[in-house]
């Protein structure tokens, strides 16, 4: 099973949300990271075919989707960002509204729809209205409909978003046990959603894919601009407006800091092993790496002319 | 068909569709009920105070008043009428003593108008009686039908298309005219106004059907479904059609039971042309009801389509609302502003899926209006072409709703 993007362009107007991307995916959970506006939303649409692309083409097992129509539209399982629903009605009659829109027969979306229900703990608010749940419980049932018909391709836009840390360990948990023979694509902002549970990070900046392959592959493409120190508040005051800071904590009168740069950022500081969240704060701490291009390029000038 | 029922089963659970229909029930008996409002019958006492009697109580004197009066409107009995009339003005002028017209007058009154208005153009029936004969009455349906040639040769000189059409369609008018009490006055016109509110309550809920889904992001997920284009969207579609046809037929059905059962039933076997006496198609009362239930249920259902093709344009179920309503009033103000002279203007508003249904182009006042619409070398009488806009935009809309809907791509 093959699910592949071949020169995938999406135009708005004087925007080009995604540009030319070509990615073949085999079955396993793909994590697409980028920051707001990297066009993963856009990808993950296209990829659903409720959008069409501009120019390339979405092909599964080798045959284009928007021609396979609802035969296509049966192996997917959708889970948008903004997820929305009919407050009026119940959990159980949301999951039977979408099975019967699945093309699940009605006694099979009963027996499913309960099974999901007591897979995302929803089960013992069924029959409560949609518009008493909050806003974790919501999200529960959005991966539950995108379950329904046993997607082969699971697409999520951002499911953990409004899950607090317990329901995101269970989803990542839920995700990891049923993605055997599926190809799930999961975008988030939340690095240690996929760092986790990824088999492949797929880094999206600007409409492109900018990075592919394990986490452990792609984070060794920073080896060695990762840095820890101790600086004193006003040194890590500065160092903060200067560089990327992965992570800042107080340790008595001074600070510990994490930094991730190409170059070594103070005297004292050591080198350690990248994550993938310094990965992708180093791609798309956008002002922070201009900033530090310029800084870097006066060192040089000053270098050059000694 | 299981998402037919489900589609059905989420729209009627809103609570947008209870107050719709709750309110259009409690708009149809109030409705109902206005229209007895301008049924009156006055008395004097022995002491010579007036004493006036309204609504249903006025409505069963009345009717027991009128009663031997009723039947066929023949030429012996509209003589003897104005017989009586005269009589009574040669005595008294224009102050006939209150009792005396309340007697004699006031239950033949259908009658002497219908004489006045065949043989004079003067609004003041009294003034237009006083000069007629009861022997001039004695040709009175040949001087109808002289009257309305030249009615129609005086609105569109030299055309025998629509001179022939009108003719051709009065020749079918049986005569002698048939009068029972209870004639519509003003009941036809509620009729037409409680269908406008159906109308508007119906582009209400039906503006969000697809809109709705757009802007709450909850149809990114039905369209990558399986079912979730052509098989959703008619659901879609015949979910919210089935829930107009119930109001429309709830309502409607209230309004007439308890406006033809106070009434009295035998008032639809009357001669339309006894309240319209210029109108040239061969109905009775009850079949011009059943007229404009008919042309009202085609113009509402060519509206709701309407209202669902633009839902699936829109971005925002306001913005669906607000066109959707702006159409539904378009129809009234064209009309207004071409003060029912056939032109572009005019084919305009009766082609609007609304045309028909407002305030001043309703079908009752065009059935009498004699508007005719020039569509190329042919004439068009206004509520055919209203009625056959509407059978046509019902299928249209229909079909290019899915099409939008199927077509459309998310934002």
């Amino acid at each position: 099973m093959e699910l592949t993007f071949s020169n995938l362009t999406k135009k708005y107007k004087d925007k080009t949300a995604v540009d030319a991307l070509s990615i073949t995916l085999t079955p396993g959970i793909y994590g697409l990271l980028g920051a707001n506006g990297a066009g993963k939303t856009t990808l993950m649409r296209m990829a659903c075919g409720i959008l069409n692309p501009t120019s390339g083409k979405v092909l599964f097992d080798g045959k284009d989707t928007l021609s396979m129509g609802e035969n296509y539209r049966d192996l997917l399982g959708y889970l948008p960002q903004h997820f929305g629903y009919y407050p009026v009605f119940t959990a159980l009659d949301y999951l039977l509204y979408i099975a019967a829109l699945k093309g699940l027969s009605a006694g099979a979306a009963k027996v499913r729809a309960n099974e999901l229900l007591e897979l995302v703990s929803l089960q013992t608010v069924a029959k409560k209205k949609i518009k008493t749940f909050s806003g974790g419980m919501k999200r529960r049932l959005g991966i539950a409909q995108a379950l329904l018909n046993d997607p082969k391709i699971l697409v999520l836009d951002e499911p953990t978003a409004g899950l607090d840390p317990k329901e995101r360990v269970r989803f990542r948990n839920l995700i990891s046990n049923i993605s055997k023979d599926k190809i799930v694509i999961l975008s988030t902002h939340i690095v240690s959603d996929v760092e986790y549970i990824a088999d492949i990070i797929l880094m999206m900046k600007e409409g492109k894919l900018i990075h592919q392959g394990k986490p452990s592959e792609i984070t060794a493409s920073i080896s060695g601009y990762v840095w820890e120190c101790r600086a004193d508040p006003m040194q890590a005051e500065m160092l903060n407006s200067e560089y990327t800071i992965s992570n800042l904590k107080h340790e008595g009168n001074a600070d510990m800091l994490r930094i991730v740069s190409e170059h070594k950022p103070t005297e004292n500081a050591v080198q350690t092993e990248p994550t993938l969240e310094d990965l992708y704060l180093f791609y798309f701490s956008e002002e922070k790496s201009v900033m530090e291009r310029k800084r870097r390029s006066t060192s040089e000038n000053r270098e050059r002319n000694n | 068909m299981r998402i037919f029922m489900m589609e059905l089963k989420r729209m009627s659970k809103t609570r947008a569709t209870w107050i719709s229909v709750a309110a259009a029930v409690a708009l149809s008996i109030v409705l109902a009920f206005s229209t007895f409002a301008g049924e009156e019958y006055e008395t004097v006492d022995q002491d010579g105070n007036i004493e006036r009697i309204t609504g249903i109580s006025a409505i069963a004197v009345n009717k027991e008043q009128k009663a031997p009066y009723e039947g066929e409107v023949t030429v012996s009995k509209l003589q003897s009428d104005l017989e009586v009339f005269h009589n009574l003005f040669d005595q008294y002028g224009g102050n006939i003593p209150f009792d005396l017209y309340n007697k004699e007058i006031s239950p033949r009154f259908q009658r002497l108008n219908l004489i006045a208005s065949v043989y004079s153009n003067n609004q003041d029936i009294f003034t237009a009686l006083e000069k007629i004969e009861p022997n001039d009455v004695q040709n009175f349906y040949a001087q109808r039908n002289q009257k309305l040639e030249e009615t129609v040769e005086a609105k569109y000189p030299h055309n025998s298309d629509v001179k022939n059409q009108v003719m051709l369609l009065n020749s079918q008018v049986k005569t002698p005219l048939t009068y029972f009490y209870g004639l519509p006055n003003n009941s036809f016109f509620i009729l037409n106004f409680l269908t406008f509110i159906l109308l508007l309550i119906c582009v209400m809920i039906n503006a969000p059907v697809f809109s709705a889904e757009y802007q709450t992001g909850s149809d990114d997920i039905l369209r990558s479904t399986r079912n979730g284009r052509a098989k959703l969207a008619v659901s879609k579609l015949l979910a919210a059609l089935l829930i107009d046809l119930i109001l429309f037929t709830v309502s409607i059905t209230i309004f007439i039971l308890i406006v033809d059962k106070t009434f009295g039933w035998e008032r639809l076997v009357s001669s339309a042309q006894i309240h319209n006496p210029f109108l040239f198609l061969p109905i009775t009362v009850g079949e011009e009801q059943a007229l404009l239930v008919g042309a009202g249920f085609l113009t509402l259902f060519a509206t709701a389509c309407f209202s669902m093709f633009l839902s699936t344009k829109c971005h925002s179920s306001t913005t669906t609302l607000v066109i959707a309503i702006a159409f539904c009033l378009l129809p009234d103000i064209l009309y207004q502003v071409i003060q029912g002279a056939g032109n572009f203007a005019g084919f305009i508003s009766c082609i609007l899926p609304s045309g028909g249904l407002g305030i001043n182009n309703n079908l009752s006042y065009q059935l009498g209006n004699m508007l005719f619409i020039q569509v190329g070398q042919f004439s068009v009488w206004s509520p055919y072409l209203i009625m056959g806009a509407a059978a046509i935009e019902i299928p249209l809309f229909f079909i290019l709703a899915i099409r939008a809907y199927c077509k459309h791509q998310v934002s």
